[in-house]
């Protein structure tokens, strides 16, 4: 019998992060949990191992070839419990993360997803300050122009799969083009407390693939755009503003000389 | 003492539309003494026809370039390795001189001997030439250490020849960068000042720019500073990073018909 919530957790190879992610799964104060580690490569698979021990609530999924998002997609099909989530192997939830959540779903019968907010962290897990849009309000108009809903989800699998999953051909974007498919279905509830820590180092996905990000989140708003008949009615546009900040490293002396 | 010459790049890739009062506006200078080194870098609107059409009327323009389209960045280092001119500058196939506008720089660097370069300040005008006002990025104060954040030498510029080629010319490498690349060499090299007169029109094309093209125009621009780290030796002292915000847009569509 699987537990209520089953929290797949995307391992990339980096041990210390993934041991800091589990450890935060371990002390949640909501304990009907079952962990997948979809990890890809050897590398991935081995600090999986040495991060899960003996722990018999979590295992390792087989991924084989292919992609990330093809492996958690995959894990997400295999899903049989009533709700779902996805916690990052770089990142870590805190202590009442999946509780606020379920309750805020258990609250409201009709919604298909529920998030919170987010701090962001750096490698060394120093705090660097709350995610920069979890307080926008939600609303499924306001999601085509931000992104706001994220980075921890709650999914009834149930809607999840009706929404159609993850759809592998939006790599850089599958959080958002899910999104944006499951508003147009149900309802999505904020949970107005910090509920997650990503982390921010130079091989996350929003550092080392930026640019790649925008184009693709870019895609799926215009597919949503079309899929809900807005483009009859809109010119749908992406604008970039962009610049370069240049700091002293030594802001009181020694610094480089002024020109 | 003669009156110096003036050379003139202008990249032609598919601004048929727009290519003629760009080139008109060369004609219509109140200073004769030029050269405009068009760069055919492989139109396929027809502007490769219009600049064989000028060049046939004027011997002032020549086509250059084998009507491949190899980039921004190989057009305008090609277009002016061909220069004969004592002063280079860069006219875009969508944009206007002012009537003023090489004889107002050309005297302005005569006065000062000693710049590398000189820019002027310029307007924004629509995709029908209706003016939009004047322009903003020249607005920021000159120094070489702010054009590491900002590109405020712009437009129009124009440089000494043999500055130009002092500091290596345009770098085909840099890509869609390679005017910015070019200005912090410069600036590393020679004095630049700015001549407060609006002597360039600038024509705002909304969906002139992919989305894919603007964010390599992003990626170019930090790479460019970058490299100007290095060669300024600041890369032990200061920290880069770069701040990017990209928006979703919805407008809504104007009336069919258009308004009364």
């Amino acid at each position: 019998m699987s537990a209520a919530v089953t929290v797949l957790v995307p391992a990339r190879g980096e041990a210390a992060f993934l041991a800091i992610a589990l450890a935060s799964l371990r002390l949640q104060t909501f304990v009907e949990w079952q962990a997948v580690v979809v990890a890809v490569g050897e590398a991935a698979r081995a600090a999986a191992q040495a991060a899960i021990g003996d722990d018999s609530r979590m295992r390792i999924m087989d991924v084989g070839e292919g992609t990330e998002l093809e492996a958690l997609a995959r894990a997400a099909q295999d899903v049989r419990s009533e709700f779902a989530c996805v916690l990052d192997g770089d990142d870590a939830l805190e202590p009442d993360a999946l509780a606020q959540l379920h309750a805020m779903l258990a609250a409201h019968p009709a919604a298909g997803m529920a998030y919170g907010r987010h701090v962001l962290v750096d490698a060394g897990g120093r705090m660097l300050g709350l995610g920069p849009l979890c307080e926008l309000p939600y609303s499924r108009d306001g999601l085509l122009l931000d992104f706001m809903t994220g980075p921890l989800r709650l999914f009834r699998t149930a809607a999840f799969r009706d929404a159609g999953g993850y759809d592998i051909g939006t790599a850089d974007a599958a959080d958002y083009d899910l999104c944006l498919r499951l508003s147009e279905a149900r309802d999505i509830v904020h949970a107005p407390r910090v509920v997650y820590r990503r982390r921010i180092h130079p091989q996350a996905p929003e550092v080392a693939r930026w640019s790649e990000g925008i184009e693709a989140r870019y895609r799926a708003f215009v597919a949503a755009v079309k899929r809900r008949g807005l483009d009859a009615k809109y010119d749908i546009a992406l604008e970039i503003d962009s610049w370069h900040i240049l700091q002293p490293l030594k802001p009181f002396g020694g610094a480089g000389k002024l020109r | 003492m003669p009156l110096p010459l003036v050379s003139i790049a202008t990249p032609v890739y598919n601004t048929a539309r727009f290519l003629p009062a760009a080139l008109d506006s060369l004609l219509a200078q109140d200073y004769p003494h030029w050269e405009s080194l068009m760069w055919d870098d492989g139109s396929t609107d027809g502007s490769s026809e219009i600049a064989v059409a000028y060049a046939a009327r004027d011997p002032r323009f020549r086509l250059l370039g084998n009507g491949r389209n190899n980039g921004v960045g190989i057009a305008l280092s090609s277009a002016l390795a061909a220069a004969t001119g004592d002063y280079v500058g860069v006219l875009d196939g969508d944009d206007i001189l002012e009537p003023d506008a090489l004889s107002s720089m050309v005297g302005f660097m005569r006065e000062r001997p000693q710049l590398g370069m000189a820019y002027s300040q310029y307007t924004e005008m629509d995709e029908e030439g209706r003016p939009m006002g004047l322009g903003g990025r020249f607005r920021k104060p000159y120094s070489p250490y702010a054009l590491l954040v900002d590109f405020m030498v712009y437009h129009f510029r124009l440089a000494r020849t043999d500055a130009y080629r002092a500091v290596g010319g345009f770098d085909a490498s840099m890509d869609v960068s390679a005017d910015y690349d070019f200005c912090l060499r410069m600036s590393e090299r020679y004095p630049v000042e700015h001549l407060p007169k609006s002597l360039y029109r600038y024509r705002i094309r909304h969906n002139s720019i992919s989305q894919g093209s603007r964010l390599r125009q992003v990626k170019a621009s930090f790479a460019a500073v970058q490299r100007a780290l290095e060669r300024r030796g600041m890369t032990h002292s200061h920290a880069l990073s770069l701040g990017i915000r990209a928006r979703h847009v919805l407008r809504p569509k104007a009336p069919r018909g258009g308004e009364a």
